[in-house]
């Protein structure tokens, strides 16, 4: 009953036959270029196998469809597949479905999945040359960047890096360029157009096997703005020098100021006497006690203009005078037995070093003498230094000594203690360097 | 009472000289003018008071020696005096332990006044620095960070220099001089700092 109510292919009028044979005419050649698809992009086993079962339907279904038609010809029959041809209708409508899931899977895939030619694309693409070679040189795979990039350099095709890169790094020496580069393994070039290209090569390991990375980049306006930042760099320098002069300065500047504002105070005041002088001078009522007044205020105004010539005098010179005056005031003695011209650059140190020595012989030794002996060896300067204090038993340098030591040792200089006879200091100070104190 | 004076400037010399001279019981026993040789008259046990000035010749720090002679010499007292309105002075001199401080221009108190209560064993210091004008805004607006990074700026270091120095980051350095330069209304770092060393808020330089 049901067969006989279930249509079949012979059975139908001949404009459905045609349709359906070119439907599955159609279906036959989606499915082979599913299957084509489907081992590029999504080479997976059992869609495979659902593939080809599907195209050997569609294929006997064809081959059905055929017979079907030939029958009543007379030909041969081979009937191959007789079945409802509803039943038929709806295998194929899944089948279609199915191929368009795959389809849509495929494309999936195609967008998502790297493949051998996508990565060849991508290559091709870069603007930025890249080049993959094998243990001699030999180039495996390069882009159409570095091919270009070449042929411009060296007038030839790419074939091997190895001696790309010799005959490039030749030009690169031919250029005597400047450029400063993260990696000393690399090539940096002026191309033509003014354009500079940074060239760096690295190996790479794929699959246990050792290939090299040879990339060529475009770093025309990298130089240029690092150009534009070091030059800023110097410039902000430069002006953080002139800063730090004017601040180191500013105590020097400030004492000019006082002398000046001094100076500027005296003029005022030599006019201001002269006027009162020759007005006292030319009356004729003013008494001795009025003149040996003005003769003082005189005598102040003197040592004033006198004062100023000191002030401008200042130097290690007077520095160092002020100290032995210092010391000769406090009622110690301190005689310097040979020239200190040549210690005028470490001038500061040195009279740390005296001051140190003085306070130490008297807080320790109670010297009241100290006896200074400057001399001179090939590198170095050096300072012998003598009391008539007591000779302690034991040194361990600590404050002020300590502080000495370590200023001396700055300036690259060395301090030697004797305690034999009579306490001893040595000092020895390297001639280029100059003393600063902690 | 003897008093040391160690000040560089003639002037000022002549000035105290003038003043102190009024009182009897202070006797002048020396007057010099770098601050480093000031403790060898305090290891003969000469002085009884130093009137130290901070910037004296060589570039010695009056503060500096101050903090020797008072570790050393506890009984020697020390007045500073200055005529530098620079922030960090008071700090330093009261962290050394100094009996007075005195600014020359801007105090409305006499150093004989101070020079009599410091000798009676108190402390005088003046409430703060003076105010000084920084572009549009006053001294007494910046706060002490503000100060360290102006003065590390004038002593010649970048900003990652300074940074590293005190131990912030560089964008935190970058804050801060936008700050400064906000409340200030200068637009240049350099003019900045150079103002702000021009009014001898900062000084760096000395030893």
């Amino acid at each position: 009953m049901i067969a006989s109510a279930v249509l079949t292919f012979d059975q139908l009028p001949g404009v459905m036959q045609t349709l359906l044979h070119i439907m599955l005419m159609v279906m036959a050649i989606a499915s082979t270029l599913l299957i084509i698809l489907r081992n590029y992009y999504d080479p997976k086993k059992i869609f495979i196998i659902t593939d080809l079962v599907i195209l050997i339907f569609i294929a006997a279904q064809l081959v059905g469809a055929e017979t079907a038609t030939m029958r009543d010809e007379g030909q041969l029959i081979v009937t191959f597949m007789r079945s409802c041809f509803l039943l038929l209708l709806l295998v194929n409508s899944l089948i279609c479905v199915y191929m368009v899931v795959s389809y849509k899977r495929i494309r999936y895939k195609r967008r998502t999945t790297y493949s051998s030619r996508s990565v060849k694309e991508a290559l091709t693409a870069l603007p930025t040359g890249i080049c993959y070679s094998g243990k001699e040189g030999n180039v495996l795979l390069a882009n159409r960047a570095i091919n270009r990039f070449i042929w411009e350099m060296l007038g030839s095709e790419l074939m091997n890096i190895d001696d790309a890169w010799d005959r490039l790094r030749e030009i690169e020496d031919e250029q005597k360029s400047d450029y400063l580069r993260a990696n000393p393994d690399s090539i940096v070039l002026t191309m033509s157009d003014e354009s500079i290209k940074y060239l760096v090569r690295s190996p790479i390991e794929v699959d246990g096997m050792m290939f090299t990375e040879t990339v060529v980049t475009d770093i025309t306006l990298l130089h240029k703005l690092t150009e534009e930042a070091r030059q800023n760099t110097i410039r902000l320098k430069s002006l953080y020098k002139e800063l730090k002069e004017l601040s180191d300065n500013l105590v020097m500047i400030n004492h000019e100021e006082e002398v000046m504002r001094h100076k500027i105070m005296i003029h005022n005041n030599v006019g201001n006497m002269i006027l009162f002088t020759r007005k006292l001078l030319s009356d004729p009522d003013a008494g001795n006690d009025a003149l040996k007044d003005a003769a003082r205020q005189w005598k102040v105004l003197c040592d004033n203009v006198i004062g100023i010539k000191t002030d401008s005098e200042k130097g290690e010179a007077i520095a160092l005078k002020e100290l032995l005056d210092t010391a000769k005031e406090i009622g110690f003695n301190v005689g310097i037995h040979g020239s200190l011209s040549e210690f005028s650059k470490q001038g500061f140190l040195v009279r740390q070093i005296l001051r140190e020595a003085m306070m130490n012989s008297i807080r320790h030794g109670g010297a009241d003498t100290m006896d200074v002996y400057p001399s001179e060896a090939e590198q170095s300067l050096i300072l012998t230094i003598t009391n008539n204090g007591s000779v302690p038993e034991h040194i361990t340098p600590s404050g002020g000594l300590k502080s000495l030591t370590e200023a001396v040792a700055r300036s690259g200089g060395s301090i030697e203690i004797k305690t034999d006879d009579i306490f001893t200091l040595i000092v020895m100070i390297p001639k280029d360097k100059e003393g600063n104190m902690a | 009472m003897r008093i040391l004076i160690v000040d560089d400037s003639r002037q000022s010399k002549f000035y105290l000289e003038n003043r102190i001279k009024e009182r009897e019981e202070y006797k002048i026993i020396a007057m010099i003018e770098d601050a480093a040789n000031a403790e060898l008259y305090c290891i003969k046990h000469s002085v009884d008071m130093i009137l130290m000035d901070v910037c004296t010749a060589n570039n010695s720090s009056g503060i500096e020696a101050a903090g020797r002679i008072r570790k050393n010499y506890p009984n020697v007292k020390v007045i500073i005096i200055t005529s530098m309105p620079e922030h960090s002075f008071i700090k330093k001199a009261r962290a050394y332990d100094c009996n007075g401080f005195w600014y020359k221009e801007y105090d409305e108190i006499d150093i004989l006044e101070v020079m009599d209560k410091v000798a009676e064993g108190n402390y005088v210091y003046p409430k703060s620095a003076p105010e000084v004008e920084i572009g549009c805004t006053k001294s007494s607006e910046f706060s002490p960070r503000e100060f360290q990074i102006v003065r590390l700026l004038a002593g010649g270091m970048s900003r990652q220099e300074i940074a590293d120095e005190l131990g912030i980051s560089s964008r935190t350095v970058r804050f801060y001089i936008d700050e400064l330069k906000a409340k200030t209304g200068h637009d240049d770092t350099m003019k900045m700092v150079a103002d702000f060393v021009e009014k001898k808020l900062i000084i760096n330089g000395l030893k």
